[in-house]
């Protein structure tokens, strides 16, 4: 074997169980975004967990070298067409490798994936594949892997009906007060994006996002949610002020270092049975600088109070 | 942005994220966790000029984002590792048990960004001298030669490495 051969088997070797998280599309769309719902990003997760846990002796063994997402391996430059193999009922990750193995190209779904209700993983097997198998299908073709999976549970009963809707707390004059709260500072230029959306949070919860002028329609600059769910109160960031908390967190509620990719989150024991959470936008973050960023979500957070 | 480019946007990080992590992870030497920072930097770009690049091939225009941050990136690194670890020892301890792929790879580490990234372009992913010039924005003489010398010290290294 040649030092060209040797060096691509090495690299396989270092990357070729290395999966991008099916979630990177709407990661990537988060930086920018509001978050309406909390939990369905632990939906995301889980799915990436649930494929990360085993890969089965059959493939770990079966050693034919395809080429790096290439298909360029010689049985895919033979035939004008792949037929799609049957991946049904095999673990997610080994249904993945055999079809890139094949020259395909896989997409594992997210289950929920753009679509209004949230989804969680129900099993790790897949179900159907799309084309199906024994589809000609050409070399490199996307064929995406659908795993089981049933609505996300909401936090309790009472937010079953919880699903966000668009302007779920009407008109709220000048958006400061709602739910019980009043927010009394925000950031210079930052204003009432119009909407507020109920549920998404858990029990009791509500969240209405603001934004500086010039925001593109489903942005957000500041994002406010109140809830009675205890889970939403995160205590593992730097304490500013009592019972006030603040951290920067990703995709999956991990904490990171500020920067994009990351949300500067305040979280603040309102009362008993009242949380209340700010997230700055990384973007609007980052217009700020960290030092400011931090300073400011901490006046917006102490700003919070109940109102009667 | 019509809600088909978003779905054309879903489709292309679906199909192409893995293969660009991937790519990441060769050319900066980081951990995936850094590569998928990342990766997620360079798609976040692809985003923002999604509607005019979508027709006109998005996923070179990814690659090269990630392999241009990417070479940033490990030069950072490079500059943070000479400072913490201001004299290592120049022979590092290489245990015997040091498989020959994790030595080339060691070695592959070792190169200057650009280099490595040349070699990752053209063996890794199979891309053509013409193609990896394009990438990296320099000449296919470049390419040529930056290959054959990056190649050149990773055979030297497997040779003398080679425990007698």
């Amino acid at each position: 074997m040649n030092v060209e051969e040797e060096l691509k088997e090495a690299m396989r070797v270092q990357v070729g169980d290395v999966y991008a998280p099916p979630s990177m599309g709407s990661a990537v769309r988060r930086r920018r975004r509001r978050s309406l719902v909390r939990f369905r990003t632990a939906g995301a997760v889980l799915v990436t967990a649930a494929v990360a846990v085993t890969v089965p002796v059959v493939l770990t063994n079966t050693e034919p070298v395809a080429g790096p997402a290439s298909g360029a391996s010689a049985p895919a430059i033979a035939v004008p067409g792949i037929v799609v193999p049957d991946v049904i009922g095999m673990n997610a990750k080994q249904a993945y490798h055999l079809l890139e193995q094949a020259g395909l190209t896989p997409m594992l779904m997210t289950p929920g994936e753009g679509a209004d209700e949230a989804g969680l993983v129900a099993g790790e097997k897949v179900i159907q594949t799309s084309p199906a198998a024994g589809t000609v299908a050409d070399p490199k073709a996307l064929v995406q892997i659908k795993v089981p999976w049933v609505p996300a549970p909401t936090a309790s009963p009472e937010a079953e009906t919880g699903k966000p809707v668009d302007s779920g707390l009407g008109d709220l004059g000048d958006g400061l007060t709602w739910m019980g709260i009043h927010v009394g500072y925000l950031p210079e230029g930052v204003k009432w994006s119009g909407r507020s959306y109920v549920g998404g949070f858990g029990p009791k919860s509500a969240t209405v996002p603001y934004v500086v002028g010039g925001l593109e329609e489903g942005m957000y600059s500041v994002q406010v949610i109140v809830t009675a769910d205890q889970k939403l109160m995160r205590r593992d960031g730097e304490q500013v002020a009592p019972g006030t908390w603040v951290s920067n967190y990703g995709e999956g509620g991990e904490k990171l270092d500020f920067g994009s990719g990351s949300t500067l989150t305040a979280s603040r024991e309102l009362s008993d049975d009242q949380v209340v959470q700010v997230l700055f936008s990384p973007d609007f973050s980052k217009s700020l600088g960290e030092a400011k960023a931090k300073e400011e979500i901490a006046r917006v957070i102490a700003g919070i109070r109940p109102e009667k | 942005m019509t809600d088909e480019d978003e779905a054309a946007f879903d489709e292309f990080v679906a199909a192409r994220s893995t293969a660009l992590l991937r790519t990441a992870i060769l050319v900066c030497g980081a951990s995936a966790h850094d590569a998928e920072d990342l990766v997620q930097g360079a798609l976040e770009k692809v985003y923002r000029h999604w509607s005019r690049i979508r027709a006109d091939n998005p996923e070179a225009y990814a690659r090269k984002v990630v392999v241009n941050s990417a070479i940033t990136r490990s030069r950072r690194r490079k500059v943070i590792q000479e400072i913490t670890f201001a004299a290592p020892p120049d022979t590092p301890v290489e245990g015997p048990d040091l498989g020959l792929r994790e030595a080339m790879l060691a070695e592959l580490r070792k190169l200057p960004a650009r280099m490595r990234a040349v070699l990752v372009l053209r063996y890794w992913e199979d891309q053509s001298e013409i193609e990896t010039a394009a990438l990296l924005g320099c000449s296919v003489g470049t390419v040529k030669s930056q290959a054959a010398r990056g190649l050149a010290r990773i055979r030297e290294a497997m040779v003398e490495g080679v425990p007698a």
